[in-house]
């Protein structure tokens, strides 16, 4: 009887060694720490907005370069877990009139009013699409009202230069971060 | 009297092997890590040589090892991956505890995007 404890003992010691062993020696699951700062994505993404909007312009389809930095953008921020939401508001000079292009990524469709100096229109933006609307002959130096939602904003403008406007927000959990950008 | 001294010897002995090996295990997966963010402070360079000007030609070009000898962090060892949407290009991490900084980029004179990963361990 006493020999079977013995052999039982020194069994198990056996297994728990080699098992110890085994974890010391095998290669060990590699730890990622990426950072939860939202801050950070917000500071990257809002900062790179503008030049997206830049390098749109310069191949004349600013719109359909914002559109496609959004779908990217929005599933890099989804591989770190967190969600993205965001509207645009592109105002280009054509000719002597103003073309206001909004673009919806805020997950549901909307009305949008736009007023510029006193001429209002409202346009529906899809989720995910995008929506223009042509002022004529604005002033120069020009006001653009944006509302949707619960949302007003006014900007003073020029016409001869690109605008953009971006509402933006990057959320994780409880943990949300929201601001603007105008360039 | 002689054998049974033994025996509890023997027994002892094991015991305290035994404990010897789980102390030893315990503390090697309890090994703090470490309060400083990394990955914090590695956004930071890249966005130092972004506004440098020292960022995108590399990254467009796919010149990761170019990219990596711009980057120096004293106590790490670091690595350089850029990615598009076609996938990820670079050397992987050599170690296990791996801090990534990310910073995303529209292009430089064309819209290309990517997504810049800094690796340090």
């Amino acid at each position: 009887m006493k020999g079977q404890f013995f052999l039982a003992t020194v069994f198990a010691l056996a297994i728990i060694f080699f098992v110890g062993i085994s974890s010391q020696i095998s290669p060990e699951g590699v730890s990622l720490h990426e950072t939860s700062s939202l801050d950070l994505l917000f500071d990257n993404v809002g900062k790179e907005y503008p030049r997206a909007a830049n390098l749109g312009l310069n191949e004349s389809d600013p719109v359909g370069v914002l559109s496609n930095f959004t779908e990217f953008v929005e599933g890099k921020i989804r591989e770190r877990g967190a969600d993205f939401s965001l509207m645009f508001v592109l105002t280009r000079n054509e000719s002597s009139d103003l073309n206001v292009t909004v673009g919806n990524y805020l997950g549901y469709g909307t009305d949008v009013v736009l007023n510029v100096s006193g001429d209002v229109e409202t346009i529906y933006v899809s989720d995910w699409g995008t929506n223009s609307k042509l002022f004529p002959n604005p002033p120069e130096s020009f006001t653009l009202g944006i509302s949707f939602n619960t949302t007003e904003k006014n900007l003073l403008l020029e016409k001869r230069k690109a605008n953009l406007y971006l509402i933006l927000e990057i959320s994780k959990g409880e943990n949300v971060i929201r601001g603007e950008v105008i360039s | 009297m002689r054998k049974g001294f033994w025996r509890t010897f023997e027994s002892v002995l094991a015991v305290i092997i035994l404990l010897f090996f789980m102390v030893a295990l315990g503390v090697r997966y309890a090994i703090p890590t470490e309060d400083q963010d990394l990955s914090r402070i590695g956004y930071e360079i890249l966005r130092s040589l972004d506004d440098r000007g020292e960022l995108r030609s590399y990254v467009v070009n796919n010149q990761t090892g170019e990219l990596e000898s711009k980057i120096g962090i004293p106590g790490y060892n670091h690595v350089v991956q850029i990615c598009n949407p076609g996938g990820c290009y670079g050397n992987e991490a050599g170690g296990s505890n791996v801090w990534v900084s990310t910073y995303i980029i529209s292009g430089e004179n064309t819209y290309d995007p990517y997504e810049v990963r800094l690796l340090m361990w």
